[in-house]
């Protein structure tokens, strides 16, 4: 039993140490969730494939911005198109806001039109904590050789204003491009922007 | 429970999401106001968005931290009158020390000065802002006011103090202050920025340890990644985190200094930093051995 506490403790403490070493050009720490159909989702399985993780809540009025008029769905569709795997987590503990059960997760995919490649609620917050989420949205972007390439905010106009998005210059849509064009990512790293994690 | 009580409570849920979604509670309201009660011709005065928040919810500094948004305020003025920067009080530093926020509870008021043309022709003067914020508690909400505020024109030079003087004054005494006692130096090595903060000397030091620095603008610094401090002499060395080392980096450091409470005599408890940043080259620090 003690031995299990302190093997939990320094796991915990391993998993502390890591999520403030996550940097740009490291290894994307590896991670298996459940999606919301229930099917098993490991990173190391879209492993020589381009990967952008979103952190999201609905509760959240930047969320709302990039929801409501269907530009994040819109950026989903065009580059899990083009053969990105995209996956939403979601690190909102039970009886926080954002929190979805699996149920009424499917039925707000379907309802918002998303078009993510898996739906990842992380309500230990395990994963959240594991890449330093931040924000909702938070946004990272992992090369097809696992390393990665973008962390950070969505675009450049941290506002609540859907008015913003139309000038907005939208970083993952930069870092993912470049990727996929075998180029360097010019902006690596920002300070993402919107509404606190809810772990 | 009693089937009853899971009746009870539903219709508690039922009728909490419907307050949620119909009668809202403000929360947080804005309005316009006003040092002086009347307008003299060339005479500065102060205009101030003051925002009040119910206990809980906080808004954001102009740089927010780790999350939130800075209030947007878009001001129209009569043409001839001339205004100042909007001034910011020092903020708080609310929630974990992995992902603080920097931002205000309770109430905050926005001022910026402003100077009228030497004469006045009308009778009164109208002004208005629109104020965009972003209130949060265990949730955020944005709100959206327009706000207007108008002042007659003073029979005599000296207008008297409105109402809400006090207000301003008591925001004044929490403005970040410059103080060339205080030497700063900023310097950038690898990952880390370093910020080399020197009391007045005789300063005591107990009292005087600089607590965090806050730069004016996000993107520079890692809020989440909290400083570590090191002391030398009198100096204290606060090394904070970059956010994309990789990336050109701002010719000045520009934020403030949160000292502890009881710090600086009371004088106040926010310093102004502005620096030139230089960067060290660390193979050439090696070489210099």
């Amino acid at each position: 039993m003690k031995a299990n506490l302190t093997m939990g403790l320094m796991l915990a403490a391993t998993l502390g140490a890591l999520a403030a070493e996550v940097e740009i050009g490291d290894k994307a720490p590896g991670f298996t969730l459940v999606d919301i159909r229930g099917a098993t989702n490991a990173l190391a399985s879209h492993a020589g494939k381009v990967v952008v993780l979103e952190w999201v809540n609905f509760g959240c009025p930047f969320v709302k911005k990039h929801y409501d008029g269907g530009a994040m769905q819109a950026l989903q569709k065009e580059f899990t198109a083009k053969g990105v795997v995209w996956l939403t987590l979601c690190s909102s503990a039970e009886g926080k806001q954002g929190f979805l059960k699996p149920d009424e997760w499917v039925k707000a995919a379907e309802e918002k039109k998303m078009a993510s490649t898996a739906i990842l609620p992380d309500p230990t917050g395990q994963v959240g904590r594991l890449y330093g989420a931040k924000t909702t949205p938070h946004m990272f972007v992992i090369a097809k050789d696992g390393t990665l390439i973008y962390k950070g905010a969505i675009d450049d106009k941290p506002s609540v204003d859907p008015a913003t998005l139309k000038d907005a210059k939208n970083y993952v849509t930069l870092a993912v491009t470049a990727a996929l064009e075998g180029k360097k990512v010019e902006t690596s790293a920002t300070t993402p922007y919107g509404c606190s994690v809810k772990y | 429970m009693t089937n009853g009580q899971k009746f009870a409570a539903s219709m508690i849920a039922a009728l909490a999401a419907a307050l949620h979604g119909n009668a809202i509670p403000p929360a947080s309201e804005a309005r316009l106001v006003s040092d002086s009660a009347a307008i003299a011709g060339g005479r500065p005065f102060s205009l101030g968005v003051l925002i009040t928040l119910e206990e809980g919810w906080h808004t954001y500094w102009r740089n927010p931290g780790s999350s939130g948004m800075a209030p947007e305020l878009a001001w129209t003025l009569p043409p001839g009158f001339e205004a100042g920067p909007v001034e910011w009080p020092a903020p708080s530093i609310l929630g974990p020390p992995d992902m603080p926020d920097y931002g205000f509870e309770r109430k905050i008021l926005l001022m910026r000065t402003i100077t009228p043309p030497s004469t006045l022709q009308d009778r009164e003067i109208h002004f208005s802002v629109t104020v965009a914020w972003l209130i949060c508690r265990d949730s955020c909400v944005p709100k959206q006011a327009e706000l207007s505020l108008t002042l007659p024109v003073a029979l005599t030079p000296s207008p008297e103090p409105s109402p809400w003087k006090r207000e301003f004054d008591d925001t004044r005494a929490r403005l970040p202050r410059r103080d060339m006692a205080w030497s700063f130096n900023a310097s950038v090595r690898g990952k880390m920025l370093n910020l080399v903060a020197t009391p007045p000397p005789g300063a005591s030091l107990e009292r005087d340890v600089p607590a965090s620095f806050i730069p004016l603008e996000s993107g520079l610094l890692d809020p989440g990644h909290p400083a570590t401090r090191q002391r030398a002499g009198n100096s204290h060395t606060l090394s904070m985190r970059l956010v994309a080392p990789a990336s050109p980096l701002p010719k000045r450091l520009s934020g403030i200094l949160l000292l502890p409470e009881k710090g600086i005599s009371g004088k106040g408890r926010a310093l102004v930093v502005d620096t030139p940043l230089t960067l060290e080259n660390e193979t050439k620090q090696g070489e210099r051995k």
